[in-house]
């Protein structure tokens, strides 16, 4: 597989392959899309509720409040989708972002504390206001992955050398054992706060309004943009921070820009739907497998993969139990946690 | 307060019937066949897992479950000690503990921990009494986890009540154990709760059998899901079945309390009445009339939609109480499906 760097395609003997092959991932992203819109689809149309694809169909263009199974498609299935399909990818790009910063194919986007802090900031605020509902939740999943996520890069930054990977993912760590630990205290303290957490740790799209993802678009969407244009930094941050400084580059800031993004993505997609994982640790490796290892090819495909993975899962949750559900953040690691061992074990992990 | 989580029952009823085999399995018939009376001057009492438990005098230091606790208030004992998934520090007991004063009383295991052993010891107790959610299991008892058992056996014997069966029969049970331990049963206070008891059964028999028409489910919330129960299985549900109210019977398992559903099958089992579950974190009936799918629920739409306290109590009193409320819900309800 050719491993691009270059910041500009050169052209030379192999300019005519390399043009066929951008044009095949050019295609594959079409294709992508058009499995994702299928996965939107399926995702109206197939759940708990057993319903006619006309009455999926007309819910979205002739909508009639008093037909149940159309209120079902436009109240439960609508916002779950769309939100799936939001978090899967902002999740995914994370996790690429990631994994392409710290050089490391196990990181994840929640290895800088955030899904820790966004956790305990929905325990504090369960267990001193007395908040039941996952809407409610949002904003203080939000302020504690922001917190914690600062508090790492304080610790991270610290001494000699400034914010290293490897300095960053030890603070990610401790903070989220110091937080996970407050968490379970939380939680063991007060048997109501458990009870209204319970459901939100686990991970899970169905359940929220719109509105709770209409709060965190502001932030969801121009660290997407943003990130669309990585690949390049990215590539060649992958080379190594030595070669990457002498081509010029200020890793320092590169870093720093990505781990906003990645925090920023991660805290948003928490906040909506709670610790879901999985997600951002696998579907690098799945873009990777499909397209290579140039990140500007593998951070679109990554979005779409999650996006995908995400939808796909929280439709298998809906019918493998019937009539009633499971939430999509089992799914994940059900179906994750095997595929991944599948991945490692086929492939040596490019990077 | 505790136990929102209405799965807790489906859990340990599983675990439970698993171990009742094992345990059947390996001792063949156990228990119930010997019953040996006790000698002159000793207390004995069976309780409703078949298990004589006999001391050498009246207990008088008496350590119970709130479960327990409420309806022998009501009969007029006082608990020593209290615990349970119902217990709170702060000594509020919630629906479950009915009457109950709970001031000075010390608490020994609450929602965090239901039986705190060394606060059980601290009290010396005669005897320990709870309830049981599966008679036949010998491993089932209320708010003891089933590795503590031999350990709170070894503080004091246990006496379990059963929470399963029918409401009625349970409350008479009670009145068993409350005289067996020394209450006045024909006190002026429980002659009258007896009568008024008496006076809302008969009542009640006659709404149900005037309003044989009418359509009613019980339902649980726990987070998204929700849960419709399975009136066999719950003691006030079963007589309410078996004295003519038209319940709705979901699929589920013997023994399992519940049919869990998801909220798109809201409309899954219509009824005229629909009894939402007062504990905590299940929705209230204002709650469901903004749900985005129970709200299209036939009774909900109807407004036809009260409370169901889960925690009831086997007293006559609790019973009188369970049964006049029920009673003014039909009275108020119409056919809608």
């Amino acid at each position: 597989m050719a491993v691009s760097v270059a910041p500009q395609s050169i052209p030379g003997p192999g300019h005519r392959s390399r043009i066929f092959v951008d044009m095949l991932r050019v295609l594959g992203l079409f294709a992508g899309l058009a499995l994702l819109i299928l996965a939107g689809l399926m995702s109206l149309r197939f759940g708990s509720l057993e319903l006619s694809t006309r009455d999926a169909w007309n819910a979205i263009f002739h909508y009639n409040p008093d037909v149940y199974e159309q209120t079902i498609v436009r109240q439960m299935r609508v916002p779950r989708t769309v939100i799936a399909l939001v978090v899967g990818g902002s999740l995914a790009v994370a996790g690429t972002i990631m994994q392409g910063v710290t050089r490391n194919p196990l990181a994840g986007p929640s290895i800088l504390g955030v899904s820790s802090g966004a956790s305990f900031g929905v325990a504090i605020a369960v267990y001193s206001l007395g908040l039941t509902n996952n809407n409610q939740y949002v904003w203080f999943a939000f302020a504690g992955a922001m917190l914690a996520s600062i508090v790492v890069f304080i610790i991270g930054s610290a001494g000699g050398g400034g914010a290293t990977p490897v300095k960053l993912a030890l603070a990610g760590v401790v903070i989220s054992a110091l937080l996970g630990s407050w968490t379970s205290a939380l939680l063991l303290l007060s048997q109501e706060t458990m009870d209204n957490m319970r459901f939100w740790v686990v991970g899970s799209v169905a359940g929220r309004s719109l509105d709770v993802l209409k709060g965190v678009l502001p932030f969801i969407i121009p660290c997407l943009i943003v990130s669309m244009f990585l690949g390049h930094q990215l590539n060649v941050l992958s080379m190594g921070d030595e070669n990457a400084r002498a081509l010029g580059m200020n890793t320092s800031r590169v870093r720093l820009i990505s781990s906003l993004i990645v925090v920023l993505l991660t805290g948003a997609a928490v906040s909506v739907a709670g610790p879901i994982g999985f997600v951002g640790l696998a579907t690098p490796h799945i873009a990777r497998a499909i397209v290579g290892a140039d990140y500007r090819w593998v951070l679109p495909y990554s979005f779409l993969t999650g996006s995908l993975l995400l939808t796909t899962a929280d439709i298998l949750g809906r019918v493998v139990t019937r009539p009633s559900e499971l939430q999509v953040g089992i799914v994940m690691a059900f179906v994750g946690a095997p595929f991944l061992i599948y991945l490692a074990r086929k492939r040596t992990m490019a990077n | 307060m505790p136990q929102t989580n209405p799965t807790r029952f489906t859990r340990r009823a599983i675990v439970g019937a698993s171990l009742a085999a094992t345990a059947i399995g390996l001792t063949g018939a156990t228990g119930r066949a010997q019953t040996p009376s006790p000698a002159s001057g000793e207390w004995s009492f069976t309780d409703d897992k078949g298990v004589m438990v006999t001391l050498p005098e009246l207990p008088k230091k008496l350590v119970l479950d709130v479960n327990v606790a409420a309806p022998l208030w009501d009969f007029g004992i006082r608990p020593t000690a209290l615990f349970g998934w119902n217990a709170t520090e702060s000594g509020d007991l919630g629906a479950a503990g009915g009457n109950i004063d709970p001031e000075g009383i010390p608490i020994v295991g609450d929602t965090t921990e239901p039986i705190k052993l060394e606060d059980v010891l601290a009290v010396e107790p005669d005897v320990i009494i709870t309830l049981t959610w599966a008679p036949d299991d010998p491993q089932d008892y209320w708010s003891i986890d089933a590795e503590l058992l031999d350990q709170v056996k070894a503080i004091a014997p246990i006496i379990a009540m059963s929470a399963t069966g029918r409401a009625d029969e349970n409350t008479e049970r009670m009145a068993e154990l409350a005289a067996a331990l020394g209450a006045d049963l024909d006190s002026d206070e429980l002659t009258a709760a007896r009568e008024a008891y008496t006076a809302a059964s008969t009542a009640f028999d006659e709404k149900m059998t005037a309003s044989s028409d009418l359509v009613a489910a019980f339902w649980a919330f726990d987070g998204e899901a929700p849960y419709i129960a399975s009136p066999p299985d719950w003691a006030d549900l079963n007589m309410y079945l078996e004295r003519g109210m038209n319940i709705v019977l979901p699929d589920a398992a013997p023994g399992t309390f519940w049919e869990m559903l998801s909220p798109e099958q809201a409309l899954k089992y219509p009824s005229d009445l629909f009894f939402t579950s007062t504990r905590p974190g299940s929705f209230t009936p204002e709650e469901l009339k903004n749900h985005s799918t129970f709200s299209q629920h036939p009774a909900i739409k109807a407004g036809q939609v009260y409370s169901w306290n889960q925690d009831f109590i086997q007293s006559y009193q609790g019973m009188t109480d369970a049964m006049d409320a029920i009673r003014t819900d039909f009275a108020g309800a119409k056919k809608v499906i």
